[in-house]
């Protein structure tokens, strides 16, 4: 009997001035796929954040468990290193950091284990190689200078040598070509299979769900979850749209 | 350096008095006590501004004249106490002021009543009637605009004794002590809470006080919740009979208020300018140097903020205009304190015809400034090889969540935007003009129009002496 | 009991207001160095050769070796016994690394030349190795020294390292510096390029060690196409303390500067840096450039810069920035999300952006154990 990876619990949250997410309740279990579908502005992007606890999103209500301890407002490092991870829809730059260098001390941080550089090296090239990725840029800075695609890349990468419990994956293929959702997609299938991995996938287009198994859907819109069902309401969505949910933002957007 | 261009100088005869004025002093032993108790006496000054005036005076006798900025040769310290002066009327001779002076006026259009007070000549000007409405009109609003020596023993008079030089003090450098030794005339501002001065103040309207413009004390006070805007000096050349100018400018802004403090200077192309300004700002509050410095032989000019209360913010836009003879050492200073304070720093320079400028700033960034942001940006023009143009800002930071930021460039007109704007029929002349023009832009803006409108002018005049 | 002095040095090439205490740096020093008579360098080519004191400053003016650290401390350096070294460059040196080790003993004393003269055409590098026995962060006999001036004098010794390079028409040196001292040690480091036409220098200095450091750098672009590009990397920590003038004179025509400074603080260090663009007149068409990033992983720091530009020339560019790196939240909540704590990520950032210009360093021996000396820079 599995128990609850993450529950949030009627959770509120927003910008300092801007209460964005109200009354969120989300139940998580280990290996399960989790969708939240919808439209923009709907704050879908809040709630990977302030799931991840991003400094700039404060809850202003409810509570957040991972594995029944409360990480309401515990610092983001310590959230990773229980297993929880989340590609970012813009992944940043770092200069003077090796994609390498990076995911072995990530790595170290995260498992508590050390590994040796030659070992690390080859585990890192075969999931490169998974994804399709050139292993000369295990050698180039973080980031910098990758595309759209690359940058996608880098971060299904890191989720599968970090082989988190709860992976959140924030717009991952916005912004891709077929070749490069077709990549990730493997890339999540391989997260799914090997680790019993947990799946939160966020997105307002349902072209990367077409490969995977999806267990749950959620609908948010303007803060609030609107609708809840299995993968047929994928189907629905597609055909439809949102508009059976009521206006669908309020003046102020940018939300996500 | 690069050799200074000959100042064509004023002959010194133009100084001498009058013989049978009565009312002033001519000293050859230098500033002695008796001088300045003479002074105080002249003025009826309380007991304790005596005895602040005296210890000034010990200070300015043991301080050393600065080493590290332009020459002070051509001041000739000794000679300066024969120009302090009890009575206010400087009578020049109209017949004797300098030539370009006239001329200055005739191109700025400056009334000819105000030209005769402008250069000394002490003619009665209707500014003092000017002065006179502008009081009475912000009285209604609770705000006292009066002379320095009349607040020393006005309602307010334990308000200034508290605040006098406290800001800026004698033992600083050696013209604050001299400053406060032989002080005269200047402004008193108090703004009450809550009140917001739609008109701004000007030192202008008081030209004619009580030694005006030497040693002038302008003390601004502004409570919570207020706003001021204070406009120093002018435009027109400010002839005057003794060559030093050491001024001193202290303002106190309050919770959530904002000051804005303007000056345009155009002193004379003989005199050393060595004013002293500062703000210390409280929470939430504001200071604003606005500046323009065309004149003065020689100036050491660094309008300083403190930001003391939290969140409280300093802006500081300049110009500074070197031309031939010129040695104008200018910029700013800034020290953080309070937490999440911020200041900006937007200095453009121009030499041109051998002129000398040199932008100096200091920045602090003290360990209780918890996130303090700054920018300081500084950009020099360079008109010719004959002139120089210096940079010299330090920045000193004690904590590490500071933003700091700060660049400066140095060069030439673009060849490629002269270019353009003659492919446009634009002769030149007036390209370099314009290109010049749209440097000080960022001054100009912050000024009232018919400021902006002068220092315009003024630059137009300073070019025309630049090509050919 | 060696007698010690204070020395003036390190003047700000124009002053500025005094209570910012950037015009000079004081330093201790002994009135007599106590170097080892047994040489402390290795010099790992017969190309270097060794000349008396003597025959040196019948050939040098001690103007010349003046630099940036001032006339007062110069004058008691010529008083030192001075191993002195010249190097002979040409175009034959295609490429060859010289190596130089300096591996100063503790409570041992250096004092040291090198005249390096780059004929017309020449190309090489140069490496300085400045390295002593227990090199590491331990071992420091002076925990508690002030952070100001300077004015108490290390323990373990003094370090005098001064090199001279005369650069002439179309040669390309590499010059490097790394310096991993132990922290009882005093480093001062005076190094003077004079460039001729057409020339081209590079000098990478990599400043990791020692209580304290004193380096200064001049170059005289005399003539015309001249150009050199500085790389520093900097790291204090502890109380270490650190005073760097860097200057420019820009003197032939269309001649180029370029300075690239990059520095970490941490502890309760002190850094004073100070960095000069001169244009004089005459240098038309040329360009200086100045920029200096520090990252400051501590409050408890005095950072102190005072970038200079003069200008006597209309027909010039001279450009310098300041800025404080700071590590943006996004970057910050980036790495948190990947399981590293705020400091962790910090640290990675900082020895990243030092790594960049250790990296041009011609040795990967040397490298390495800069890299190690960092890594147990930062545990602390």
């Amino acid at each position: 009997m599995a128990n609850t990876l993450l529950s949030v619990e009627n959770l509120s949250s927003g910008l300092t001035d801007k209460p964005i997410l109200s009354n969120i309740n989300l139940k998580i279990n280990p290996g399960e796929t989790h969708v939240l579908l919808g439209p923009n502005g709907a704050g879908k992007s809040t709630l990977g954040n302030t799931l991840m606890g991003h400094p700039s999103y404060k809850v202003s209500d409810g509570k957040i468990f991972f594995n029944d301890e409360d990480i309401t407002n515990i610092s983001t490092d310590k959230r990773a290193k229980l297993g929880m991870f989340m590609t970012f829809q813009n992944p940043i730059e770092i200069p003077g950091i090796s994609v390498a260098k990076f995911i072995r001390s990530a790595y170290e941080q995260c498992s508590g284990k050390k590994m040796n550089v030659f070992s690390f090296r080859k585990m890192l090239e075969e999931k490169m190689q998974l994804l399709e990725m050139n292993t000369s840029y295990a050698d180039r800075d973080l980031n910098n200078g990758f595309s759209g695609g690359e940058k996608k890349k880098a971060e299904i990468l890191q989720m599968l040598v970090l082989e988190p419990k709860l992976a959140i994956l924030d717009e991952t293929d916005s912004g891709l070509d077929v070749d490069a959702v077709r990549i990730v997609s493997k890339g999540i299938e391989e997260y799914q299979k090997k680790d019993n991995g947990a799946l939160l996938i966020i997105t307002h287009s349902t072209k990367i769900l077409e490969s995977l198994k999806v267990g749950h859907v959620h609908v948010l819109v303007k803060g609030k979850f609107v609708d809840e069902g299995g993968p047929e309401l994928i189907e629905e969505i597609n055909n439809n749209g949102f508009i059976k949910y009521g206006p669908l933002s309020d003046k102020a957007s940018g939300a996500n | 350096m690069a050799s200074k261009s000959k100042v064509t100088d004023v002959d010194r005869t133009i100084y001498d008095y009058v013989d049978d004025e009565k009312d002033f002093y001519r000293l050859k032993e230098g500033l002695t006590e008796s001088v300045v108790r003479h002074i105080s006496e002249e003025k009826k000054e309380p007991q304790w501004m005596l005895e602040f005036r005296l210890k000034a005076l010990e200070s300015y006798n043991k301080q050393d004249v600065p080493d590290w900025g332009p020459s002070l040769k051509g001041l000739n310290i000794d000679d300066i106490s024969s120009y302090v002066r009890a009575k206010s009327d400087m009578k020049n001779n109209w017949e004797e002021v300098p030539s370009d002076i006239k001329n200055t006026f005739e191109r700025l259009g400056i009334p000819q009543a105000e030209r005769l007070s402008l250069a000394g000549v002490g003619a009665q000007y209707d500014s003092e009637l000017v002065y006179h409405n502008v009081k009475d009109e912000v009285k209604a609003q609770g705000v006292i605009y009066s002379g320095m020596e009349e607040a020393l023993v006005g309602p307010y008079a334990d308000l200034v004794k508290e605040k006098f030089m406290h800001l800026l003090t004698i033992n600083e450098h050696k013209f604050l002590a001299l400053h406060g030794a032989v002080w005269s005339g200047g402004s008193f501002v108090y703004v009450p809470k809550g009140v917001h001065l739609s008109i701004p103040l000007q030192s202008y309207f008081r030209l004619n006080a009580a030694g005006a413009g030497q040693y002038e004390h302008t003390l601004i006070i502004v409570d919570d919740d207020a706003y001021l805007q204070f406009i120093e000096g002018c435009s027109a050349p400010k002839y005057n009979v003794a060559n030093l100018h050491a001024g001193c400018v202290e303002i106190y802004v309050g919770k959530k208020s904002t000051v804005r403090y303007s000056t345009i200077e155009n002193w004379s192309k003989n005199m050393y300018n060595l004013n002293s300004k500062r703000a210390l700002v409280e929470t939430d509050g504001a200071i604003e140097w606005i500046s323009g410095s065309f004149g003065s032989h020689t100036s050491y000019l660094y309008p300083m903020s403190v930001l003391k209360g939290d969140r409280a913010k300093s802006e500081y836009t300049g110009i500074t205009f070197s031309g031939a003879g010129q040695d104008l050492d200018t910029g700013t200073k800034v020290v953080h304190i309070g937490e999440d304070t911020t200041s900006f720093v937007n200095a453009k320079s121009i030499s041109k015809s051998g002129g000398l400028n040199t932008f100096r700033s200091s920045v602090e960034i003290k360990k209780t400034a918890k996130r303090a942001k700054c920018s300081v940006s500084c950009t020099s023009l360079m008109l010719d090889s004959e002139s120089r143009s210096d940079t010299i800002p330090t920045m000193d930071v004690r904590t590490s969540d500071a933003d700091m930021g700060h660049e400066a460039k140095i060069g030439k007109i673009s060849e490629e935007v002269i270019f353009y704007l003659m492919s446009r029929g634009i002769e030149e002349a007036e390209a370099r003009a314009m290109i010049v023009t749209g440097f000080a832009n960022p001054v100009a803006k912050e000024l009232p129009l018919e400021y902006a409108v002068e220092m315009n002018n003024l630059l137009k005049l300073e070019m025309e002496g630049a090509i050919g | 009991m060696e007698k010690v002095i204070t020395l003036q040095t390190s003047p700000l090439p124009v002053k500025t207001w005094r209570y910012l205490k950037v015009n000079k740096a004081e330093i201790a020093v002994p009135e007599k160095l106590q170097c080892n008579a047994k040489s402390n360098i290795s010099l790992i080519d017969s190309n270097i050769e060794k000349i008396s004191q003597k025959t040196l400053f019948e050939k040098l003016n001690p103007k010349e070796i003046e630099g940036s650290l001032g006339k007062d401390f110069n004058d008691w350096f010529v008083s030192q016994n001075i191993e002195c070294n010249v190097l002979n460059l040409s175009s034959s040196d295609d490429d060859k690394v010289y190596h130089v080790v300096l591996n100063v003993k503790d409570n041992d004393d250096y004092a040291g030349i090198f005249v390096i003269n780059a004929k017309e055409n020449a190309k090489g590098k140069v490496l300085f190795e400045i390295v002593s026995d227990n090199e590491g962060t331990s071992n420091s006999k002076t925990d508690a020294a002030p952070l100001t001036e300077g004015t108490q004098l290390p323990a373990g010794g003094t370090v005098c390292l001064y090199v001279l390079c005369n650069i002439e028409k179309n040669a390309n040196i590499e010059l490097s510096e790394v310096q991993l001292l132990n922290e009882s040690k005093q480093f001062i480091s005076n190094t003077i390029f004079t460039q001729s036409e057409s020339s081209k220098a590079m000098f990478t200095r990599c400043n990791f060690g020692s209580q304290k450091s004193y380096v200064g750098l001049k170059t005289t672009l005399q003539q015309n196409d001249a150009s050199f590009e500085s790389r520093l990397a900097y790291i204090t920590h502890k109380t270490q303390f650190l005073d760097i003038n860097d200057l420019a004179v820009h003197v032939g025509k269309k001649t180029q500067s370029d300075f690239i400074t990059q520095g970490v603080m941490l502890g309760s260090s002190y850094k004073n840096y100070k960095g000069t663009i001169d244009l004089q007149k005459g240098c038309t068409g040329s360009l200086g450039n100045e920029l200096e990033d520090v990252l400051l992983l501590s409050d408890d720091v005095i950072n102190k810069t005072t970038p200079i530009i003069l200008c006597s020339e209309e027909d010039v560019q001279g450009n310098h920035g300041a800025t404080l790196g700071k590590i943006n939240d996004d970057v910050l909540f980036y790495m948190n999300s990947r399981g590293l704590s705020s400091e962790l990520a910090k640290q990675m950032i900082a020895k990243g952006k030092l790594y960049k210009i250790l990296l041009a360093t011609p040795n990967e021996k040397l490298i390495e154990s800069a890299n190690n000396y960092l890594n147990s820079a930062f545990k602390i």
